[in-house]
């Protein structure tokens, strides 16, 4: 039972943790949170069910495929909901609409898509519903691809060293002749593949369903809030600490204690510490 | 004229109340219903949203705590349907003060967040607390006793209620309470100078509007005589948010009329139905962007008026007299070995500093050495590493810049920090806020202690204007 609870809390807690990795490579780039981490989340399932299983694509292409049109809402919403009102920033004007544009994509996909929890293909076919099965441990794996795959972007490569110049300071990184917009973008686009992997990862696991975006949304959320903005780092601790928390929860005492207590803890740690458990404002993005 | 034009509104949204069961049949006195009760909730969350600034965009949670507290009351404990509303606006009210704390502390989009993710865990708590909500499956609403248990007779209560709460809201809105919370949304960093303390409102606020959605929840429980966790979906804290902007900030008629206008909309044209979030999606920022104003701009006739183009400013000293509080302040104000630096740079080493009353210091240097940091620091707004400062024998305490008006302390600032959307005359008003002596609730019911509070307010702030 202790495996079988272990195994479902990683990954879902490894799918927060990728979702809150979304809103921080977008937060990085732009100073903005936005409200579609958690849509891009819920399109990598929505789109790998359409792609392989209603248009019958093979697995690998639906992936790309579907990673593609994530990276393409990245950009859309950089150039929709972010870049017409970067400019006041000061009146939080991103909060609307990027709420506004998650809003489009949840209720595009509700009418075009279903309301229903759709089924998501079986990708390798490793394991047999227990806990060693590929549902639990794919998203896990997502996990450490990307983790792997930003380490060494914004280590070895210069356009991630580029990333991390504009997010550490946009005015001195424009100074040098960095091409800020394009790399916004960029980073915008990535976020959608980091969100759209998420999503495909854990189709088997939370199907494919329009309502994840909204619940993505938040518990994708609250490990960023635990772990600072901007701090993958904490993103992750936090997303993995979370999703056993609330498997935990769940089977020990019931999903309605679980749902209040995370609540409660975003609550409380917000109001002792806003900067997040794990960091200050100054904390490396790595 | 003018007088005309507040009333004229008024008295057609009156119009249009009675017209409905007159003119109309049943399904229409429903619609009207269900517009009641949305208001409801709107007038209660239009003074954090609409006057506060504060982007509440979860409450329908709101709306399903109150549903749920006042049908399972009455289902589950017998209670009657009136107490179960009390109840319902109690629970919502405690909500609503918790879901409100991360708004003290943390910028917008924390706050937007913690509402929606309140929005969520309240629809999971539903669907899984089986034994006490149904569940998927629901229980029914509470029904309200005889003469309310008709549709015409619920439609009459609920009237009676989302009167009773345009009242009150619009109370608020015309007191120091509504005019501190623009002041805290256009300029928060002045209204602290000049006393508000944003904390204490905003909880207030919160309180008031977590109890008016919880009553709006217990009242769409008994109109949809049964409930599901199906029936609170987030499109309907769209309609809520997006009610408010359309009727533009800081209004009372205008979210009034953007909430019925957006629940009637989709009953004119069925296929709406489905595309209702999409369509509130698209107004979202089209509103925000092209019609700040909202409904209220187009609405409000007086201040278009065009400026007298003679105007200038001629300082009257003869006033001064009046204006300051005679006997000077409390004694002279002095720092103490005051350090403060921000990061390396170390802004102020060592100040020792005596300002007395009855002088008027300058206070010279060059750009960066530190004028502004000391100001900061009397004022409250820095917390310096080291050293005290003093009023008289009393220690100023650092970091409360709201404490700071009590004493006898105001500021200006570099650029002055008016509140754009305030009156001249409300702009003034606020310098007095702290100067109020009724309470909240004073004000929402218009008591005595409130009525003389304006009366003062309003005469002393006439007193540099005319």
């Amino acid at each position: 039972m202790l495996s079988a609870i272990l195994a479902s809390g990683l990954a879902i807690g490894a799918v927060y943790a990728l979702v809150g990795v979304t809103y921080n490579v977008m937060f990085a780039a732009s100073r903005v949170m936005s409200f579609t981490a958690g849509q891009l989340g819920m399109l990598g399932g929505v789109l790998g069910s359409a792609f392989i299983l209603r248009l019958g694509v093979p697995i690998l292409p639906g992936l790309v495929l579907t990673l593609a049109v994530c990276a393409l809402i990245g950009v859309l919403t950089e150039l929709i909901a972010v870049r017409p009102v970067l400019n006041s920033l000061e009146q939080h004007l991103y909060v609307l609409s990027t709420l506004a544009f998650a809003l489009l994509i949840q209720q595009l996909v509700a009418i075009y898509w279903s309301t229903e929890p759709q089924p998501f293909p079986r990708l390798i076919g490793i394991g047999a519903g227990g806990p060693g099965d590929e549902k639990f441990w794919l998203p896990l794996v997502a996990c450490a691809a990307v983790i792997g795959g930003l380490e060494f972007l914004y280590r070895r490569t210069l356009v991630g060293r580029a990333f991390l110049a504009i997010a550490e300071d946009n005015f001195a990184a424009r100074a040098l002749g960095l091409p800020e917009r394009n790399l916004r973008m960029a980073s915008y686009a990535l976020a959608g593949v980091i969100g759209g992997i998420a999503g495909f990862a854990s189709g088997e696991l939370l199907l494919a369903f329009f309502a994840n975006g909204s619940i993505l949304n938040f518990y994708g959320f609250v490990p960023v809030a635990l772990g600072g903005l901007g701090n993958n780092r904490g993103a992750i601790i936090g997303g993995l600490a979370l999703g056993v928390f609330q498997q935990t929860a769940n089977f020990l005492v019931g999903g309605v204690f679980a749902s209040v207590a995370v609540f409660a803890v975003f609550i409380i740690v917000l109001l002792a510490a806003p900067q997040g458990l794990f960091g200050s404002t100054t904390a490396r993005r790595v | 004229m003018d007088r005309l034009h507040t009333v004229l509104p008024w008295a057609l949204v009156a119009a249009m109340v009675l017209a409905v069961p007159l003119g109309f049949n049943e399904f229409w006195v429903v619609i009207g219903t269900r517009a009641a009760i949305y208001w409801i909730l709107v007038s209660g969350l239009n003074l954090a949203v609409g006057f506060g600034g504060q982007l509440a965009i979860g409450y329908v949670a709101l709306l399903t705590l109150g549903a749920y507290t006042a049908a399972i009351l009455v289902e589950r404990v017998g209670l009657s349907p009136y107490l179960a509303l009390v109840a319902a606006a109690g629970v919502g009210a405690i909500s609503g003060v918790i879901v409100g704390l991360p708004a003290l502390r943390l910028r917008t989009f924390y706050f937007a967040m913690t509402t929606l993710g309140f929005a969520t865990i309240t629809t999971q708590v539903a669907l899984a607390w089986q034994g006490v909500t149904g569940g998927g499956i629901g229980l029914p609403g509470p029904e309200m006793p005889a003469p309310f248990n008709t549709t015409l007779g619920f439609y009459v209560f609920c009237m009676i209620l989302a009167a009773l709460c345009t009242w009150m809201s619009a109370n608020i809105a015309s007191s120091r309470f509504g005019r501190a919370l623009v002041a805290i949304r256009d300029a928060e960093v002045a209204a602290e100078a000049t006393g508000i303390s944003k904390a204490a409102l905003l909880m207030t606020v919160f309180l008031f509007a977590g109890a008016t959605g919880g009553v709006a929840g217990g009242l769409f429980a008994t109109l949809q005589s049964y409930i599901t966790p199906d029936a609170f979906t987030f499109d309907l804290s769209v309609l809520f948010f997006i009610a408010i902007l359309i009727g533009g900030r800081g209004s009372i008629l205008g979210p009034l009329l953007g909430t019925v206008i957006l629940t009637i909309l989709p009953e004119f044209a069925a296929p709406l139905v489905a595309w209702s979030t999409f369509l509130y999606a698209v107004l979202l920022p089209v509103i925000v962007l092209a019609m700040p104003g909202g409904i209220a701009a187009l609405l409000d006739f007086a201040n278009r008026k065009p400026l007298e183009s003679d105007r200038a400013i001629v300082p009257r000293a003869e006033l001064l007299a009046q204006l300051l509080t005679p006997g000077g302040p409390g004694g002279e104000i002095t720092l103490r070995g005051i350090v403060l630096s921000f990061g390396g740079v170390r802004a102020i080493d060592g100040l020792d500093l005596t300002v007395r009353p009855g002088e008027v210091h300058g206070l010279i240097g060059p750009n960066g050495s530190g004028k502004t940091t000391t100001l900061n620091v009397i004022c409250g707004f820095n917390v310096p590493e080291q050293g005290e400062a003093h009023l008289g024998s009393a220690r100023l305490r650092q970091g409360i810049p709201q404490s700071r008006a009590g004493m006898g302390i105001a500021r200006t600032f570099q650029t002055p920090r008016l509140v754009g959307e305030a009156s001249v005359l409300e702009n003034v008003m606020i310098g007095g806020t702290i100067a109020g002596q009724g309470s909240f609730v004073e004000s929402l019911l218009t008591l005595p202690r409130h009525r003389r509070d304006e009366a003062t307010l309003t005469d002393r702030a006439h007193t540099p204007l005319e």
